[in-house]
């Protein structure tokens, strides 16, 4: 390596490293905040960008993020509808079904993918706090298409 | 410049190929690290939220215990025996146990954490099956390992074989009696490893020799305890001896040799009992589009064929209309998870809890049991087929702080005819150690009247 790269190569070894240590602090603090974490599989529709945008910008405290939770059992998902204003919440999902593995999939009413969730049975719980649009949002099952759970969330 | 620019180019390139990578691993890592949760079944079950009829557990009649110590009731209603010959024998039970709320935790900024409830208990139910076993990974204090993440500091692998009634027997490793696993080197240590023999604590000398060598898990995942279902044998003191295939009892044998087979469907749920004279007993389950019922079916005398059914219906349809000790209305109304746990910050304000239960079980003669509820789901009044009635009262409030849910069940009125109050029983909580149990019997003279009051301690 001469002078010259040398010159490059460090400064620019620096900075990558700075924005990782940078990225990390995000990261760590995005999820303390409880703000959702896997937006990037929200995709195509105005009604899911909003969704995102949104997660970024919540202001209330903790403590007024509710939790919902949705049970996989051997029939279906219990409840089959939830109803909850706009805002950030909670989203619990647990896998009661005895299944290996439940693979729930959080889908636009058009059936756009928005989040691949697996449940193996010996990692049952997953929950993540997110930040919906108002719209109905489909939790369904790959290998149960009967499987579904209805996430309303009513207009202001 | 040229030279520049080709430095420049494998720059990017070993940046996309390295950097890059561990960047997204990193973002992964803390993700991990932020967002578990946590609640107090982690690693073991607390005394105090124990379900079932452990050992010292108070006998109200056949198909009912409390547990005095924390307040549990477990009813267990004996379905169909299965009993072939010597010792090889069991009951399919509907067992409804009081004890399944809990509290899950999830840290946010400053130290808070969010607390919600949950009505599932942190592993499986056995069903009508004789027994499960599923064992809890989990682990305490984190040592950052830069690009490895974060991992334990002390680990701990617990096993539970849940039986039919839902008691829970805990089982740990022989190699160090259970002890947490402290790591000098977390982030370079493997997973300590358990062994497989693991051995009961309590008295009850069962032990369980596992296939395969368990592991700890030393990486920080979703929850702080994630289950295994080991595959061995599990042996009790009579003898009798049980083949568990990834948790689930494949076959009891007897000392003599007799033996019970099971068969299990996807969703691990019994699908048949083979006892060892060959007869068998099949169970299918309701789907809840077509069918609302589970069903037991047999043969009885002369080999017709007969069968149980185990009806559901939301929680809503089977609320207990009765309320003697005039307790709140709401109480025996559907509310919302906040409703139910008003301490519980981050409980929803949206969403009902009203899950489906067991609202009946017609027997082969066409005569029922009814089961009535109070609004947390926990087992409010039994109709019984000859016309009597039992019912249980619970804990005023919701029991519940920001660490957990401390439910007790503090009476039970036995009905002769299904509105006539034969004596009741209470529960006390426990008050410096001691729980006392007050039993008074009623009888009709001229006008109603105690005749005894028997204090139990």
């Amino acid at each position: 390596m001469s002078r010259k790269q040398k010159r490059v190569f460090w400064p620019g070894l620096a900075l990558i490293f700075l924005a990782i240590a940078a990225l990390a602090l995000v990261s760590v603090r995005a999820n303390n905040s409880g703000i959702v974490s896997r937006p990037q599989v929200i995709s195509a529709t105005d009604i899911s960008a909003r969704a995102v945008s949104a997660s970024l910008q919540g202001s209330s405290p903790s403590s007024r993020i509710e939790a919902e939770l949705i049970t996989a059992t051997p029939h279906g998902f219990e409840p089959k509808q939830i109803t909850r204003p706009p805002g950030r919440f909670l989203l619990m999902i647990d896998n009661r079904s005895g299944l290996a593995l439940v693979s729930a999939r959080l889908n636009l009413g058009a059936g756009i993918g928005l989040q691949e969730i697996a449940l193996p049975r010996e990692e049952p719980n997953w929950s993540d706090i997110i930040n919906p649009q108002p719209g109905v949002y489909l939790l369904t099952e790959a290998s149960h298409p009967g499987w579904a759970c209805r996430i309303v969330i009513a207009p202001h | 410049m040229v030279d520049n620019l080709t430095f420049l180019r494998s720059a990017l390139k070993k940046i996309t190929l390295y950097y890059v990578p561990i960047l997204i691993f990193i973002l992964f890592a803390f993700h991990i690290v932020a967002a578990q949760t946590t609640s107090a079944t982690d690693g073991s079950t607390p005394l105090g939220l124990s379900p079932g009829a452990p050992s010292g557990s108070y006998s109200l009649s056949g198909s009912g215990n409390v547990n005095l110590y924390n307040g549990n009731l477990n009813f267990h209603l004996p379905l169909r025996g299965i009993d072939g010959r010597g010792g090889a024998q069991m009951a399919s039970v509907l067992a409804i146990d009081a004890k399944s709320w809990r509290v899950m935790h999830r840290p946010v900024a400053d130290g808070e954490s969010l607390d919600w409830p949950t009505p599932n208990s942190w592993s499986p139910k056995p069903g009508y099956g004789p027994g499960i076993l599923a064992g809890r990974l989990s682990g305490f204090g984190t040592q950052d390992c830069g690009f490895n993440g974060k991992r334990y500091i002390q680990t701990l692998a617990r096993l539970t074989f849940t039986t039919a009634d839902g008691t829970e027997y805990e089982f740990r490793d022989q190699l160090t009696g259970g002890q947490p696993a402290t790591l000098s080197s977390p982030c370079t240590d493997p997973a300590p490893s358990r062994g497989t023999v693991f051995i009961t604590a309590d008295g009850t000398a069962a032990t369980f020799i596992s296939d395969t060598t368990i592991y700890d898990t030393t990486r920080i995942l979703n929850a702080r305890s994630n289950l295994i279902y080991p595959s061995g044998y599990l042996m009790l003191r009579d003898g009798s001896r049980f083949r568990i295939d990834g948790g689930n009892v494949t076959w009891m044998r007897d000392r003599n040799g007799n033996r019970l087979t099971f068969t299990y469907d996807t969703n691990s749920r019994v699908t048949t009992i083979t006892d060892s004279l060959n007869r068998q007993v099949t169970f299918s389950y309701a789907d809840f589009v077509s069918t609302f019922s589970d069903q037991i079916t047999f043969k009885g005398f002369s080999g017709l064929t007969r069968s149980i059914s185990i009806n559901y219906s939301s929680l809503s349809n089977a609320l207990r209309t009765t309320n003697p000790r005039n307790e709140p209305a709401a109480r025996y109304q559907i509310q919302t998870y906040k409703g139910l746990f008003p301490e519980l910050n981050n409980a929803s304000t949206s969403t009902n809890y009203n899950p489906q239960v067991v609202s009946s079980v017609t027997l082969a003669n066409g005569r029922q049991y009814q089961f009535f509820y109070n609004c947390y789901a926990e087992l409010g009044r039994v109709n019984l087929p000859t016309g009597g009635a039992i019912e249980y009262d619970y804990t005023a409030g919701s029991g519940a702080s920001s660490d957990e849910i401390y439910r007790r069940v503090i009476e039970r009125r036995v009905y002769r005819d299904g509105g006539n109050m034969e004596g009741y029983t209470t529960f006390s909580d426990v008050i410096s150690g001691v729980a006392t149990v007050d039993t008074a019997r009623l009888v009709l003279c001229s006008r109603r009247c105690l005749i005894s009051a028997r204090p139990h301690q």
